[in-house]
C-alpha cells in the first residue's frame, strides 16, 4: 500500500515546478525579469480597487465585466469566459482536450504553462524549434494532423516574435478541424497590428483565443484574464471551471481599466518608446536581439556575464536559462529611469566583454 | 577634482567636456548628482543665453544626487539630498519674507553650475535631505513638484471645476496637486500635444469640455496670449493662477478682467514647499511615476535637447548621471 504523501509525490513525478521572476532587491521599478506593468495601473482602477475593497463578504457578480468585454470585441458575452488569470485557462483547456494518450504541440523554447498544463494532464508534449525567434508555422500545422492542441502564443514569450496576420490565417487553413488552437495573446497590447481575431473566429470553431489582464493592464496581481471561442467551447469550459474562480477586486478593477482606457493607452505608448530605445541600444553596441513586439526583448547575452553591472542599481532580468534558451536573457521594458538605468549596464557589459555574443 | 559637464558656452555651444570641481570649504558639500531634470526654463536658457551670469555655464536646477564629501559635518557621505533651486540675494526687503520673493533672485545653474554634470559643490543651507525610502528616479520631481504645490497653494480655494491650459511637466503636476487637495475637482485641458494630451487623459482630465468658462484655469502654456486667453476662459468672479513664464509682453482683455471681476495670482518658485515635496513623493511614488517619460544617460542628452526645444516631450525628461 503506498501511503497519502507518496501518492501525492507519485501524481507529480517528473513535472516542473513553475520558477517566478526573482525580486528586486530594492524598488519594484527595477525588476525588469517578470514582464511586469512598467506604470502599474491608472487612478481609475485604483479607485475602483479601494471601493471594492469594502465589500469582500458579497460572492463576485461577473456580468458587468463580461458585458464590457463583450461590447469591446462586439461579440454575444456566450462566446467569452473569465478565468482565474490566463493560467487557469491552460489547466482547463488541457482538461477537456488533453490527457493520457494525446498530444499537444508548442514551439521550442515555449511558454512555461502551456507545457506543464499538458503534462500534468498526462498528455505528450511535441516540441517543435522555433526558426530565429518565431514560429515554425508549416511545421506546426504538419504535427498538427496527429494533436489535440496547439498551444500558439503570439506575440510569444520569451521572445517576443508575433505571427502575423495573413500567416496566421494560413496556419488556420492548414490545422484540421479536429485539432485546438489556442492562441494566447496575452501580450498582444504592445503590437504593432494585431489580427482580426473575431472574423478569424467565425471562421474557425477550433480557434481559442487567450487574453489576460496581467500585462497592459497591469493587473497581474488579481488574476484576470478570459478566453474568446466558440459557445460550445466556452459552455463546456464554464462547467469545467470553478464558479467563483475570479475575485470581486480583480472585476471591479477590469471594469475600470475597460471603462476609461486612456491608461493603459498612455502606458503602453511608453513601453513601445522604451522598446525601441532599447533595441536601439542593442543594436548600437552589437548584441544580438530578437525584434519584439512585445514588453520585453530577449537579448544574447550570458545572464551571469551581465549580472555584475545590474548590481549596482539593483536591476533584475530574467536568465534565459530559465526559459529554455540558455545563452540569453529577457528585459522587460521597465520606467523610463530603470531603462537609462540598464543601458548603462549594457554599456558597461560590453566595454568589459567587447567580443562576445556577436 | 575633474567631472563631465554638459557644458553651455555663451555662443550657445553646447560639449560634454571635463570641468575642474573645487573641493568643498566649510558650509558645503560635494554632491554626486543621481538626476537632474530638464526644466522649459532650460530649454528657454538652451536658445537664448537669457538669465546667465557666470559663463560658461552647466543648467538644470532639479537635482538629486549623494553627499560625496561634506568637510563641516552638516550632512553625512551617503545622504541622499535634494537640492533648492533658488539662490537669494538674503539682502533686499523682498528676502525679509521669503527667499522667493528676493528681488535678485538668481537660480543654480545661471549664477552656479547646476545638475548637467556628475558632480557639483553646493552650499549646505540649499540641501535637503530626503527619506531613505525615496527614488532618486522620482526625487527629482521634487523641485517642480513644489513649484506645482506653491502655485496651488497660493489659490484661497480650489473651485469644483478647473481647467489648465498647458499639460507639461507643471500642468501635470498642477493636476496632481489639485487632484489630491480636491479629488472632487472635475479637471479640464487644453493641450495642442498629442503625448501630452494623452498622458492628461490617463490623468483623468477631460479634454472635450463643452463648457466655456471655469471658476479656475491655471496658465502653465505660457504661450504669447496664453494670459490673454485665460481671462478669456475664467467665469465671473473667478480666478487664474499664472505659473508658466511666457516670453513675450501681451495685451489682455483688462475690460473683461475688470468687469467679470477676475482675480491673477502669479507664482513663481516656492515658499516652504520642498520638503513637503520630498516626503510627498517618497510616500506616493506611483502616483508620480508616470510623469517621469524620458530618462537620458550624460551622453545622449545633448542631441535630445537640441530636439527637445521643437519637439516637447511626453512628460518630464530626466538626465541619469
Ligand atoms: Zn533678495
Amino acid at each position: 500500500m503506498t501511503s497519502v504523501p507518496d501518492l501525492a509525490t507519485a501524481r507529480v513525478a517528473g513535472l516542473p515546478l513553475y520558477r517566478p521572476g526573482k525580486p528586486s532587491t530594492s524598488a519594484a521599478a527595477n525588476k525588469l525579469s517578470s514582464n511586469e506593468a512598467a506604470l502599474g495601473p491608472g487612478p481609475s482602477v485604483v479607485e475602483a480597487l479601494r471601493t471594492a475593497a469594502g465589500n469582500p463578504h458579497r460572492y463576485p457578480d461577473e456580468s458587468t465585466v463580461r458585458e464590457l468585454i463583450a461590447a469591446k470585441h462586439g461579440i454575444s458575452a456566450d462566446r467569452l469566459l473569465l478565468t482565474n488569470g490566463s493560467d487557469e485557462l491552460c489547466y482547463l483547456v488541457a482538461d477537456i482536450f488533453l490527457g493520457s494518450g494525446r498530444t499537444a504541440i508548442v514551439g521550442d523554447p515555449c511558454y512555461a504553462i502551456d507545457a506543464t498544463a499538458t503534462m500534468v494532464s498526462g498528455a505528450t508534449l511535441q516540441r517543435i524549434p522555433l526558426v530565429n525567434g518565431s514560429h515554425d508555422l508549416s511545421a506546426m500545422a504538419t504535427a498538427s494532423a496527429d494533436a489535440q492542441v496547439v498551444w500558439l502564443p503570439s506575440p510569444h514569450n520569451p521572445t517576443g516574435s508575433a505571427v502575423g496576420d495573413a500567416a496566421l490565417r494560413e496556419f488556420l487553413e492548414h490545422v484540421p478541424d479536429t485539432c485546438l488552437v489556442v492562441l494566447d495573446q496575452a501580450y498582444n497590447g504592445y503590437t504593432d497590428a494585431e489580427p482580426d481575431i473575431i472574423a478569424l473566429l467565425d471562421l474557425h470553431p477550433n480557434l481559442l483565443v487567450q487574453r489576460t489582464m496581467s500585462k497592459d493592464r497591469a493587473l497581474a496581481g488579481l488574476r484576470i484574464g478570459y478566453a474568446l471561442a466558440h459557445p460550445q467551447v466556452i459552455a463546456a469550459l464554464a462547467t469545467l471551471r470553478p464558479p467563483f474562480s475570479v475575485n470581486s477586486l480583480a472585476l471591479a478593477a477590469t471594469a475600470a481599466s475597460f471603462t476609461s482606457p486612456s491608461w493603459t493607452e498612455m502606458s503602453v505608448e511608453r513601453i513601445r518608446e522604451g522598446r525601441e530605445h532599447l533595441q536601439r541600444e542593442l543594436e548600437h553596441l552589437a548584441i544580438d536581439f530578437i525584434p519584439s513586439q512585445a514588453n520585453f526583448v530577449l537579448a544574447r547575452i550570458n545572464h551571469e556575464d551581465l549580472r555584475p553591472f545590474l548590481e549596482a542599481d539593483h536591476i533584475t532580468v530574467r536568465a534565459g536559462e530559465d526559459l529554455g534558451v540558455p545563452g540569453w536573457v529577457r528585459i522587460t521594458i521597465g520606467w523610463a529611469p530603470t531603462m537609462a538605468a540598464l543601458r548603462q549596464a549594457l554599456r558597461a557589459y560590453r566595454k568589459a566583454c567587447p567580443y562576445a555574443n556577436t | 577634482m575633474m567631472t563631465e559637464a554638459l557644458t553651455l558656452h555663451q555662443d550657445l555651444s553646447l560639449t560634454l567636456e571635463e570641468r575642474e570641481v573645487a573641493p568643498p570649504q566649510i558650509g558645503e558639500a560635494l554632491i554626486r548628482i543621481e538626476y537632474a531634470g530638464i526644466c522649459g526654463s532650460d530649454l528657454h536658457v538652451l536658445k537664448t543665453g537669457d538669465w546667465v551670469t557666470t559663463w560658461p555655464a552647466v543648467l538644470g536646477h532639479e537635482i538629486i544626487g549623494v553627499v560625496q564629501d561634506c568637510p563641516g559635518n552638516e550632512y553625512a557621505v551617503g545622504d541622499r539630498v535634494v537640492v533648492d533651486s533658488r539662490v537669494p540675494c538674503g539682502d533686499c526687503t523682498g528676502c525679509q519674507r521669503a527667499a522667493n520673493l528676493c528681488e535678485n533672485l538668481a537660480w543654480v545653474g545661471e549664477i552656479v553650475p547646476g545638475g548637467y554634470e556628475r558632480h557639483a559643490v553646493f552650499d549646505v543651507a540649499l540641501l535637503h535631505l530626503c527619506p531613505p525610502e525615496l527614488e532618486p528616479g522620482i526625487g527629482v520631481l521634487a523641485e517642480p513638484q513644489a513649484v506645482a504645490m506653491h502655485g496651488v497653494n497660493r489659490l484661497s480655494t480650489i473651485p469644483e471645476s478647473v481647467l489648465i491650459l498647458g499639460y507639461g511637466p507643471i500642468g501635470a503636476l498642477v493636476h496632481a496637486e489639485i487632484r489630491r487637495q480636491q479629488p472632487e475637482c472635475e479637471v479640464s485641458v487644453r493641450e495642442l500635444n498629442a503625448e501630452r494630451l494623452q498622458l492628461a487623459r490617463a490623468f483623468g482630465a477631460i479634454s472635450d469640455s463643452t463648457r466655456t468658462r471655469w471658476p479656475l484655469v491655471v496658465d502653465a502654456a505660457g504661450y504669447a496670449t496664453s494670459l490673454a486667453d485665460s481671462i478669456e476662459l475664467t467665469a465671473h468672479g473667478g480666478s487664474i493662477l499664472a505659473i508658466a513664464i511666457p516670453h513675450a509682453s501681451v495685451s489682455v482683455d483688462a475690460q473683461g478682467l475688470v468687469e467679470r471681476s477676475i482675480t491673477v495670482v502669479g507664482s513663481v518658485g516656492f515658499c516652504d514647499e520642498l520638503p513637503e515635496a520630498i516626503d510627498l513623493l517618497a510616500q506616493e511614488p506611483d502616483n508620480y511615476r508616470a510623469l517621469v517619460t524620458e530618462a537620458l544617460l550624460l551622453d545622449e542628452a545633448s542631441e535630445r535637447l537640441g530636439t527637445l526645444t521643437s519637439v516637447p516631450a511626453a512628460g518630464k525628461v530626466v538626465i541619469r548621471l
